[in-house]
């Protein structure tokens, strides 16, 4: 598999790099920008970054591995994060992960076999104040019962 | 440079502030650089919040426009330029060297201090970082003179703070309390009380990085000081109050499991010994406790704290070390009787019904999957019959009476 930026983002890139006194800072922009152009972050891609940012790949790796948001693994078009934090799991979050993953017929953390929908829990999402709470891709979806879940996937196109 | 990575469970007071009032989180920005001259400010938040990153960047564009940032900001030889950087939610990176180590491209694992940001931050410069709520308190204390912030709150402690709030309470939400506060009033006068026919078992200040206290303290005022008597730490500025159906190790579990997840790994206090930890932690939950790991646990609590690198090592033992001190019944009754009396630890769950306490109101008959439940109506207290119970709590949770071990 290869990888190239699209057109649009290839023109970000240069804007991107002239906020950073360095190249290297540029490195966590840059692989944000590749999720949300592929939907994951793919070796190659990481290799690509590591060549503008003058850095090797494993570095490039290293840093990614990190964080749990960047996802290493081809995703649905819809990547639906469940908060699992303290608050959204008093208010019932665990039961609500485990309706989704009945009613889509996979297991958390797995990929509908249409490439639809992702499903993945995550720790504290900052909505606390509106708990249980979900994100599909950037958007929030709060105060959460089955009911709403239901309405909210029937309306993803 | 201003920190609004946030990653702690049950807080999110940045969010808001950036969100609500993108210009007090600038102009705070500006004047902090305006006082130590800086040329550079960077404002790091997470990618995710998408609605932060758009509004701020809108208050930027502003404030370029009106002149108050960019080359000679309204006439004077003063120059600054502010950025806002997308970074990723980690909850390390709130760490002031975790976080300019992610700005640089840099795996973020804290740094040992000194040298301190102040003389060597970010790319090697001396760098000013305060969190963003700091910096959106900064325009109101210029306008309104010190004084005026100084006679909010107690002598040792000025001005008030945003807590983030959450439990068994009627309201949660984000409110900013003077620091004479008491976790009472909130509890009983803000926030509605805690549910009918439960009452409040444990304070939860300070999330994954604090410590729990019983209701004998709930007249602790929320200042540092007072906190840190009390062996707690205000942390992130959050705090839950649990009813009697929370359990304090199910809780410290919670926590511990939350950091050890967390740690970067890099030193071995904190590395190792949130594994060890955890490790007991699930021993006791699961009914293989020993009476004598309740010290072992408080030993090897005490010396993560103290030989930590950063703040995660030193702080996530706080749920223990607390639990230990104001708790140490309950941790003696999973131990000795295998009793959680919150049945939350779902390894000493025997599903027996305490007949003093059943009312014989029916409720735990409807939810059960296997019939396993007879009598529970008439005055006749309901019984569960073990040979077809399946283990599946949901008698538990109907239950209103915390009635079901």
């Amino acid at each position: 598999m290869s990888f190239a930026f699209t057109e649009v983002n290839e023109a970000r890139i240069p804007k991107i790099l002239a906020k950073y006194p360095n190249r290297q800072s540029a490195l966590l922009p840059l692989l944000t920008l590749v999720q949300r152009q592929e939907g994951h972050v793919s070796a190659e891609a990481m290799a690509e970054i590591g060549k503008r940012l003058e850095l090797s790949p494993a570095y490039v790796q290293s840093v990614a591995s990190f964080y749990t948001m960047y996802h290493f693994q081809p995703t649905g078009k819809y990547i639906i994060l469940f908060c699992i934090n303290i608050s959204c799991q008093l208010r019932g979050a665990d039961n609500l992960v485990e309706y989704t993953a009945g009613k889509l017929g996979i297991k958390v953390g797995e990929t509908t076999p249409d490439r639809k929908y992702t499903l993945k829990r995550e720790e504290c999402l900052a909505a606390c104040c509106n708990a249980p709470m979900m994100r599909v891709n950037d958007k929030y979806y709060e105060d959460l019962t089955k009911e709403k879940i239901d309405q909210i996937l029937a309306t993803l196109p | 440079m201003v920190n609004g990575d946030e990653g702690n469970p049950a807080s999110y007071m940045d969010r808001s502030v950036m969100e609500g009032s993108p210009h007090q989180v600038v102009e705070g920005l500006l004047i902090g650089a305006y006082a130590i001259q800086a040329t550079e400010g960077i404002i790091y938040t997470r990618s995710d919040y998408s609605i932060a990153v758009r509004r701020l960047n809108k208050a930027l564009q502003q404030a370029r426009e009106r002149g108050f940032l960019g080359k000679n900001i309204m006439g004077s030889d003063f120059s600054i330029d502010v950025r806002v950087h997308e970074g990723l939610e980690s909850f390390i990176n709130g760490e002031s060297t975790a976080l300019m180590l992610s700005v640089e491209g840099k795996r973020p694992m804290p740094k040992a201090q000194p040298p301190h940001s102040c003389d060597n931050g970010l790319w090697g410069r001396p760098t000013l970082l305060n969190n963003a709520e700091t910096w959106a308190t900064v325009p109101a204390i210029i306008k309104r003179g010190a004084g005026w912030y100084n006679s909010m709150g107690p002598s040792n402690a000025h001005g008030c703070k945003v807590w983030a709030i959450s439990g068994n309470i009627k309201y949660n939400g984000l409110m900013e309390l003077d620091m004479n506060t008491t976790f009472r009033d909130v509890i009983d006068g803000m926030c509605g009380g805690i549910a009918k026919k439960k009452e409040l078992k444990v304070i939860h200040a300070g999330g994954v990085t604090g410590g729990f206290l019983p209701p004998e303290l709930a007249d602790t005022k929320t200042d540092y000081e007072s906190l840190l008597n009390a062996g707690v730490i205000m942390g992130q500025a959050s705090f839950a109050a649990y009813d009697n159906s929370a359990c304090v190790i199910d809780l410290a579990k919670f926590s511990i499991g939350f950091n050890e997840g967390e740690t970067c790994g890099k030193c071995t206090p904190c590395r190792i010994g949130l594994t060890i930890i955890k490790n007991k932690l699930d021993d006791i939950s699961e009914g293989r406790g020993k009476l004598e790991d309740i010290d072992k646990l408080q030993a090897l609590c005490e010396e993560i704290n103290v030989t930590s690198l950063c703040g995660l090592g030193e702080t996530a033992v706080h749920a223990v070390l607390t639990g230990i001190k104001y708790f140490r019944k309950e941790y003696e009754r999973h131990i000795v009787e295998q009793i959680c009396d919150a049945a939350k630890c779902t390894g000493l769950y025997r599903y027996l019904v305490k007949e003093e306490e059943c009312v014989a109101c029916g409720a735990c008959i409807k939810p059960c999957p296997t019939g396993a439940i007879t009598g529970g109506t008439r005055k006749e207290a309901a019984h569960i019959d073990m040979d077809l119970c399946i283990n599946c709590n949901a008698c538990y949770q109907a239950c209103n009476f915390l009635a079901i071990l």
